[in-house]
């Protein structure tokens, strides 16, 4: 089956399986490995990408779902090698440790940014509740990104 | 900043799953989903016919030979877990390996499993060759016979819980040119590279192992596991390379699980809260096959069982025993929070007998003076310490709630030593350690000592991945070991550099950079009473929507030496904290009447997410620093050794319930 996926704003195509996940496609077709894989059952959000502007995790849909929509993943969010404000934020406050949790909370703290209006504690803890890191007890990752927010408030 | 990270968010890590080799075949594995039966037939695959092999003890297990019954890698003739290897498949398409562990059909016979520590003791043996389930009987302290006014009885379980790291294991082999070449997500390459030759019967010099980028252990990453020896068997076969993933499915069935630790305990005292003794019996459930860690693990917890306090008479026995699940791991912690667990909530027993302030008694009962406790442990007095601790969380107030506290000594695994490597490389300070773990903790504290003792500036350092080719002698990060064995190492690594460049007249640090100076340093270290660190923790439960027992808010009062970076040490202690309660509340793995795991997702084994996390209160101390030239103790496993015991008392007092079983029986609710 030929897919075509526009993914970070570049077309990807190539024959696949029709049962192909739409988080293989991103990492074995279009290469692009910062979207990860923790359980294929959608326990843990460490294949989490934006679709259409929407967090949603790559490996409940088939690539096939995805067709025709603007998928973004985690490398599409440091555009130019530059890191964007959530992700900056969780980099200096050294809110990870072994890292694999990276595009998860990057992409689901970009949708906050982007689409909170209240952006105080409780609020980030509760929108964090699908993405799992199993190294940091989750404040860290938490306060790093409101104070994303508060930062990008103030500009 | 971070350039660890940093390539993370960039997508340039390198994970094993992220590696990508031409004419790559992707391995899979079929596992038994039986706990106990006889194999009658198996048509399709790999099997034990191919790979007649058995592992060895490696890694963080490895100490000596002990009469035992090693896992094999393929089950022979019996399965005696749910999960465990029967037969491998593969091909180049990952979708086809996977369709093609349908076509393996095995016939089996079914044997009633044994699946709990009492069964394990009355049922009949599962090794046909044993006379009985006991793995080793341990004799721990010296028999006592107890005058004491007031004894205290009771029994005590922690469930099984699966380490989870958010990465699954894995693994890429490939036999290339007369060498096996291994990358691997792991804990010690040496442990793999050791156990691989070992088992495979190959010369360690042909064997060279790289770390990928390691997305979480908590021990599921030490030891050799069958699926790598069967990934590099094929490999060796077909000259290609051979990509083993673990599914989350798979963690759950067949990765090592920790805990599974029961106590039958009498504590004796005085009713002005003296305690005069323990005794009792240790029972470790290690699951089908026994590893030198999870053998002893009965006597390890045994050790330590005194904790910080003055207890001069223990007699502990102790049992690890076989059951029809998977062969038991190290979890975070490891036999720690077994001990701090087990006396922890004996001491609050104690205390509610008797009337008395919990915090109060524990006071009472640590030592003026260096104790050695008749099991061997050695604790320096830690009264001041815990004062202050007390005075700090403000107890007089957290009183009123429904608090927990408790007080607790981290063992760091320091035996073994650690090696350390320095090599400067056209500009850049290159460091490997011997025990990996990519945890930024490690990044923070390597920058930290070369700023100190070479003065290069923290973003001309970079810590490499673990790799045998260019350190050959190392152990592996677990146990809470890394700051002080690895940080000793490279701290004296960066002394024989230094003066390298002394004796050449090097004097500047852009000198040094231009120079292609390397310096190596190994060194065997011992337990020393003042690696010891003390951890005093609170938890403080509540109700949410009127049945739901929370943790609300947790204090951690921790030594941990001199620290090598304060906010990484934090992180690593607001992540066991959350480990540690949840293990409380709900994280573990249960299985049903036929040996099979219950969950059947992450979620379902009852981790933590963001919700779960309570308020953290983290206070990072230094009450003395270790017999080492960075002062620093362990911390890695803290918060799983001082939440449970904390948290477990708070849900008591909320419930008005004695907690002696984790995570919560649901019953305890009604
Ligand atoms: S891999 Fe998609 S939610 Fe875990
Ligand atoms: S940093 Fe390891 S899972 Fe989040």
């Amino acid at each position: 089956m030929r897919i075509r996926l526009n993914i970070n704003g570049k077309d990807y195509e190539s024959d696949v399986e029709p049962r192909t996940l739409l988080v293989d496609f991103i990492r074995d077709v279009a290469g692009l490995k910062g979207t990860h894989i923790g359980c294929e059952t959608g326990s843990c959000g460490a294949c989490m990408v934006l679709l259409d502007g929407k967090p949603v995790k790559s490996c409940l849909m088939l690539a096939a779902q995805a067709e025709g929509k603007k998928i973004v993943t985690v490398e599409g969010l440091s555009e130019g090698g530059k890191l964007n404000a959530v992700q900056k934020s969780l980099s200096q406050k050294k809110a990870l440790q072994c890292g694999f949790c990276a595009a998860g909370f990057s992409i689901m703290g970009t949708w906050i940014l982007e689409n909170e209006q209240d952006t105080d504690y409780e609020r980030v803890k509760s929108d964090l509740a699908g993405v799992v890191c199993r190294c940091s007890g989750y404040e860290p990752i938490i306060n790093a990104i409101v104070e994303a927010a508060k930062n990008e408030r103030k500009d | 900043m971070s350039e660890r990270t940093e390539k993370f968010f960039m997508g340039k890590g390198s994970f094993v799953d992220d590696i990508q080799l031409p004419n790559m075949l992707y391995l899979e594995i079929v596992r038994s989903k039986k706990a106990h039966a006889k194999i009658l037939e198996v048509k399709g695959g790999l099997t034990a016919k191919d790979i007649p092999l058995t592992l060895t003890s490696t890694g963080e297990s490895y100490r000596m030979g002990r009469n035992y019954e090693v896992e094999p890698v393929f089950a022979k003739g019996k399965v005696l877990y749910y999960g465990q290897p029967v037969a491998a498949v593969y091909d180049k398409d990952k979708y086809k390996a996977r369709d093609l562990v349908e076509s393996v059909e095995i016939a089996y016979q079914e044997l009633k499993p044994v699946l709990s520590i009492e069964e394990s003791l009355s049922s009949s043996p599962i090794h046909e060759n044993r006379k009985d389930n006991i793995v080793a009987r341990f004799e721990i302290g010296k028999r006592f016979s107890p005058e004491s006014e007031v004894k205290v009885s009771d029994e005590l379980y922690m469930e099984r819980v699966l380490p989870n790291p958010l990465e699954t294991r894995g693994i890429v082999a490939y036999y290339n040119s007369g060498k096996l070449n291994v990358w691997i997500s792991t804990q010690s390459v040496y442990s793999i590279k050791n156990g691989l030759s070992k088992i495979l019967g190959l010369d360690p010099a042909e064997v060279n192992v790289f770390q990928a980028d390691t997305g979480g252990a908590f021990g599921s990453k030490s030891a050799v596991y069958p699926e790598y020896v069967i990934a590099c068997y094929l490999s060796m076969k077909t000259k290609q390379p051979v990509k083993w993933i673990e599914s989350r499915e798979e963690h759950i069935s067949s990765t090592r699980p920790g805990r599974g630790a029961k106590a039958e305990l009498q504590l004796y005292g005085n009713k002005k809260g003296k305690i005069e003794g323990i005794e009792g019996k240790i029972y470790v459930d290690v699951g089908a096959y026994a590893d030198d860690l999870s053998s002893t693990s009965p006597s390890w917890i045994g050790y330590q069982i005194t904790g910080p306090y003055l207890i001069e008479n223990v007699y502990i026995e102790g049992y690890s025993v076989y059951t029809n699940k998977s062969p038991l791991g190290p979890y975070r912690g490891a036999g720690r929070p077994e001990a701090a667990f087990f006396i922890e909530r004996m001491i609050d027993k104690f205390a509610d007998q008797i009337g008395m302030d919990p915090v109060e008694l524990r006071l009472k009962n640590l030592p003026e003076r260096p104790f050695q406790s008749p099991t061997g442990l050695k604790v320096l007095p830690s009264k001041s310490f815990f004062e202050e601790g007390i005075k700090s969380i403000n107890y007089s107030e957290l009183k009123k709630r429904n608090v927990g506290v408790s007080f607790g000594i981290l063992l760091p695994a320091v035996f073994g030593g650690e090696s350390a490597k320095i090599k400067i490389d056209e500009g850049v300070v290159k460091v490997w350690l011997g025990g990996n773990a990519h945890w930024q903790r490690h990044e923070l504290f390597v920058k930290r000592i070369l700023k100190e003792i070479l003065e290069v500036p923290e973003e001309k350092v970079v810590l490499m991945n673990g790799d045998t080719t260019e350190l050959q002698k190392g152990i592996g990060t677990w146990g809470s070991r890394s700051a002080i064995t690895a940080g000793n190492a490279l701290y004296k690594a960066a002394m024989l550099l230094k003066e390298k460049a002394e004796k050449m007249n090097i004097n500047s640090v852009e000198q040094l950079l231009n120079s292609d100076l390397s310096a190596e340093y190994y060194e065997n270290m011992q337990l020393d009473p003042t690696m010891i660190s003390f951890l005093l923790t609170a938890a403080v439960a509540e109700m949410r929507d009127g049945i739901k027992p929370v943790i609300e808010e947790v204090w951690a009062y921790y030594d941990v030496g001199e620290p090598l970076s304060e906010e990484a040490v934090y992180g690593q202690i607001t992540g066991g904290l959350l480990m540690g309660v949840q293990e409380v509340l709900s994280e573990a793995l249960i299985y049903d009447s036929k040996g099979k795991p219950l969950p059947e997702t992450m979620a379902a084994t009852g981790i933590a997410y963001s919700i779960n996390a309570p308020k953290y209160h983290v206070k990072i101390k230094t009450f003395g620093r270790s017999n080492t030239p960075h002062g620093a103790k362990g911390v890695g496993e803290a918060g799983t050794v001082g939440a449970p015991p904390a948290a477990a008392r708070a849900v008591e007092k909320l419930l008005n319930k004695r907690v002696n079983k984790l995570p919560l029986d649901f019953d305890l609710l009604a």
